[in-house]
C-alpha cells in the first residue's frame, strides 16, 4: 500500500531571546560547562591549576554578567513604511530610523518578520550619541495577507559574547499586503436601461452624450473625439470636450462567492484580484460601488478612503464555510437603487448560477469564474467572464469589448440607495 | 577579511604557545621550547596563507600535514627517522617519570602534539566559525599535560593561558558578531573589543547612515 505523502509541517516562529534581563549566549553555556568541567576534574586529579582555570571562567561569565547588567537601550527607533500600503509583486521596504541616546558600543539588531518566521539581522558599529541610524529591509510581497512587523529586538552582549542583555526598541506592528490590482476597462455606462435625462436622484458629470450641458473641460486622452466642441476649441487654442449632466447610475455591487470548496489556492486569489480590479476601476471612474461576499459582509468604500478599506480588508480575507448565500441574493434581489451586480466565484456551481439569473431583471449581472467547473453549467444569457483558462484582465477586457455593457437601473427609489 | 582574521590568528596562536609553554611541567630543561613553539607558530601561519587561496578544509589540512612532515623532519635531519623517534618519545611518556628528559624524541612527541591542537583550533576558528568550542583541543592538551606533569609553574602558565583564551573569545566575538547581518554605520575596519571604553569612545561615523537587508528565513 502506497504511503501517504506527509503534509508539511508549519514552520514554528524560533524562541526569542529574553526580554530586559541578562542572559547566558551559547558561547556563555559552553564556557560555563566547561568551567564546571574544569572544577571537577582539578579536585579529581588534583590540578591547582585546572581549579584555577575553571574559576577563571566563572569569573568571566560574572564579569560579563555584570557589564551587561549595567547597559540600557542607547537607541531609538521608528518604523515606516514605504510606500505606506504594500500590493502583491510590488516591491515595499521597512525602515528602522532614530537616533542613539548615547555612545553605544557594538550592538546587533534584529527584525522579526511575519512574527519570526523570517528576521532581518543588522550590527550597529559603536556610534557616537544623537548619531541618526537607519536600517531598511524588503518586504516579501509574494502574497497578499497580514505581515507583523517586529518588535525590533536591540541585543548587547559583553566583549567576550558570554552574556547578553535584549529589549524591544519598537513594538511589532502590523502591514497588509492588499491584493495585485489589475488596470481594467472600466465598464461603460450608456445603451437601453440608461435613467431619463431629468430624472430625480443624485447626478453626476460624464463625457457621454447622456444628459443635459454641464461645462466644458480639456481633452484628455481616451475622450471620445467626437464629444470635442469645436468651436470652444478654436476660440481658446485647446481641445475642449463637452460634459454633460446626468443622473448617477446604480450602485454596483460585487458579490464575491468566498465559499472554500469552490476554489483552491490559487483561484482564490485571482478571484480577490478580480474583486479588487473591478472596485478600484469602477471607483476611478467615480461610480457607486460595494463588495459582498457570501458570508454577508459588506464593503461600502465612504469617503475618499472608501477603496483603501475594501482593498485592506480584501488583503486577509480567506475562504470560508459559512454560507449566507441565500439571504444574502434575497436581499440583493430586494435592494433598490442597484445598477449591476458583479458575481465574482470560483468553479460556478448551480447555486451561483441560480443566483445570478435570479439576480437579472433590470439589472446586468455578470458572472467571473477563476476555476473550471467539474460539470459544466449553463449559464444563459448571463455574461461568463472566464479568468480560469486566461489572465482575469485579459479575460475581463475582452468580454466588456465583446459586449457587457453597464445599464443601470432607474429606479425611483434610487436617489435613497446610500452613496 | 583578512584584516579581519589576522587579530583572531595572533590571539589563537598566543593561546598555542601558553600550550607549548606549559610543557615545562612535563619536561626537565628548556631545551623544548623553541622547537614547541614553531610548532604552535607555524600551523596558524601556514593557516593563514592557506585561506588567502582557498577556503577548503581539506587543503588546509593538506597543507598543514605537509607542513608537519617538512618541519618534523627538518628538526629530526631525515623524514626516515621520524617514526621511531615518536614511538621512542611515546615509550618515554609511558614508563620515565616526570618530568621527562627532553630527548629529541620527547620533544617531537610535543611538536606533533602542539602542531595538531594549533591546526585543529586553527580549523574551528575559521572553517567553522567556533568560538569557544575552538579553545577545547588546547584546553585537554592543557589538562592532559598538567595532570601528567609537575606543579611547577603553573601559576604563570595558568594565568597565560586564561589570558589568551579570553583575548581570542574576544577577538573572535568581534570578528563573528558581524557574519551574517547587515552593518549599520561606517567602519573604517576592526576594532579591539576588550575594553568598553575604547568600545564607546572609538567612534566611526557621525553621519547617518542607511544599511538595507535581505530578510532571511
Amino acid at each position: 500500500m502506497p504511503r501517504k505523502p506527509r503534509a508539511p509541517r508549519a514552520r514554528r516562529p524560533a524562541p526569542g531571546p529574553r526580554i530586559g534581563a541578562p542572559e547566558l549566549t551559547l558561547r556563555g553555556w559552553t564556557l560555563a560547562g566547561a568551567a564546571i568541567g574544569l572544577i571537577v576534574a582539578g579536585r579529581v586529579l588534583h590540578v591547582v591549576s585546572l581549579t584555577a582555570l575553571g574559576i577563571a571562567g566563572g569569573v568571566l561569565l560574572a564579569l560579563g554578567y555584570g557589564w551587561v547588567r549595567r547597559r540600557r537601550a542607547v537607541v531609538e527607533l521608528n518604523r515606516t513604511a514605504h510606500p505606506p500600503r504594500f500590493t502583491v509583486g510590488q516591491e515595499g521596504r521597512v525602515v528602522l530610523q532614530g537616533h542613539t541616546l548615547a555612545t553605544t558600543p557594538w550592538l546587533t539588531l534584529t527584525e522579526s518578520i511575519d512574527g519570526g518566521r523570517r528576521a532581518a539581522r543588522f550590527v550597529l558599529v559603536p556610534l557616537a550619541a544623537g548619531t541618526p541610524v537607519q536600517a531598511g529591509y524588503r518586504v516579501p510581497t509574494e502574497r497578499r495577507g497580514r505581515r507583523i512587523m517586529g518588535p525590533a529586538l536591540l541585543t548587547i552582549a559583553d566583549p567576550c559574547g558570554l552574556v547578553r542583555q535584549t529589549w524591544a526598541v519598537t513594538p511589532a506592528t502590523e502591514i497588509l499586503v492588499r491584493p495585485r490590482v489589475y488596470d481594467i476597462v472600466p465598464p461603460r455606462r450608456g445603451g437601453g436601461g440608461e435613467p431619463a435625462e431629468r430624472a430625480t436622484g443624485p447626478r453626476v458629470p460624464v463625457v457621454e452624450s447622456l444628459g443635459e450641458f454641464l461645462g466644458l473641460r480639456e481633452y484628455e486622452p481616451g475622450d471620445d473625439p467626437r464629444r470635442v466642441h469645436w468651436r470652444s476649441s478654436a476660440r481658446r487654442g485647446e481641445l475642449l470636450v463637452r460634459v454633460d449632466d446626468a443622473p448617477a447610475p446604480g450602485r454596483t455591487v460585487v458579490l464575491l462567492d468566498t465559499r472554500a470548496d469552490l476554489y483552491d489556492e490559487a483561484s482564490f486569489e485571482v478571484a480577490i484580484e478580480a474583486v479588487a480590479s473591478i472596485a478600484t476601476t469602477l471607483r476611478r471612474t467615480h461610480q457607486a460601488v460595494e463588495v459582498v461576499t457570501s458570508r454577508g459582509e459588506t464593503m461600502r468604500p465612504g469617503g475618499r478612503s472608501g477603496l483603501d478599506a475594501i482593498l485592506d480588508r480584501l488583503a486577509v480575507l480567506e475562504p470560508e464555510t459559512t454560507d449566507h448565500l441565500a439571504s444574502v441574493a434575497a436581499a440583493l434581489r430586494h435592494r433598490a437603487g442597484l445598477g449591476g451586480v458583479v458575481v465574482v466565484t470560483g468553479a460556478a456551481d448551480t447555486t451561483i448560477v441560480d443566483i445570478a439569473a435570479a439576480l437579472r431583471g433590470r439589472r446586468v449581472v455578470s458572472l467571473v469564474v477563476t476555476r473550471p467547473s467539474p460539470t459544466p453549467i449553463r449559464t444563459g444569457p448571463i455574461p461568463v467572464v472566464d479568468a480560469a483558462s486566461e489572465p482575469f484582465a485579459r479575460a475581463w477586457n475582452r468580454a466588456l469589448a465583446t459586449g457587457i455593457r453597464w445599464h443601470p437601473a432607474n429606479f425611483p427609489s434610487r436617489s435613497r440607495s446610500p452613496r | 577579511m583578512a584584516s579581519r582574521e589576522l587579530p583572531v590568528s595572533v590571539a589563537l596562536a598566543a593561546v598555542s604557545v601558553a600550550v607549548a609553554l606549559n610543557f615545562s611541567a612535563v619536561v626537565a630543561s628548556t631545551t623544548y621550547v623553541g622547537p614547541v613553539l614553531g610548532a604552535a607558530l607555524l600551523p596558524h601561519a601556514l593557516g593563514w596563507v592557506t585561506r588567502r587561496w582557498t577556503r577548503s578544509g581539506i587543503w588546509g589540512a593538506l597543507v598543514s600535514l605537509l607542513g608537519l612532515g617538512l618541519y618534523s623532519s627538518a628538526l629530526e635531519g631525515s623524514p626516515s627517522r621520524i617514526l621511531d623517534r615518536i614511538q621512542a618519545g611515546w615509550h618515554s611518556v609511558q614508563l620515565d617519570p616526570a618530568p621527562l628528559h627532553a630527548t629529541e624524541a620527547v620533544v617531537l612527541l610535543g611538536v606533533l602534539v602542539v602542531w595538531v591542537v594549533a591546526s585543529v583550533a586553527d580549523d574551528l576558528t575559521f572553517r567553522r566559525e567556533a568560538s569557544t568550542s575552538a579553545l577545547f583541543p588546547a584546553l585537554v592538551a592543557f589538562m592532559l599535560v598538567r595532570a601528567l606533569g609537575l606543579s611547577r609553574l603553573w601559576v604563570p602558565d595558568t594565568i597565560l593561558f586564561g589570558v589568551a583564551a579570553a583575548a581570542f573569545l574576544a577577538v573572535q566575538h568581534q570578528a563573528l558578531i558581524a557574519r551574517g547581518r547587515t552593518r549599520v554605520g561606517r567602519s573604517s575596519g576592526y576594532v579591539a573589543p576588550c575594553s568598553s571604553w575604547l568600545q564607546s569612545r572609538w567612534v566611526w561615523s557621525r553621519s547617518w547612515s542607511a544599511e538595507e537587508s535581505r530578510p532571511r528565513s
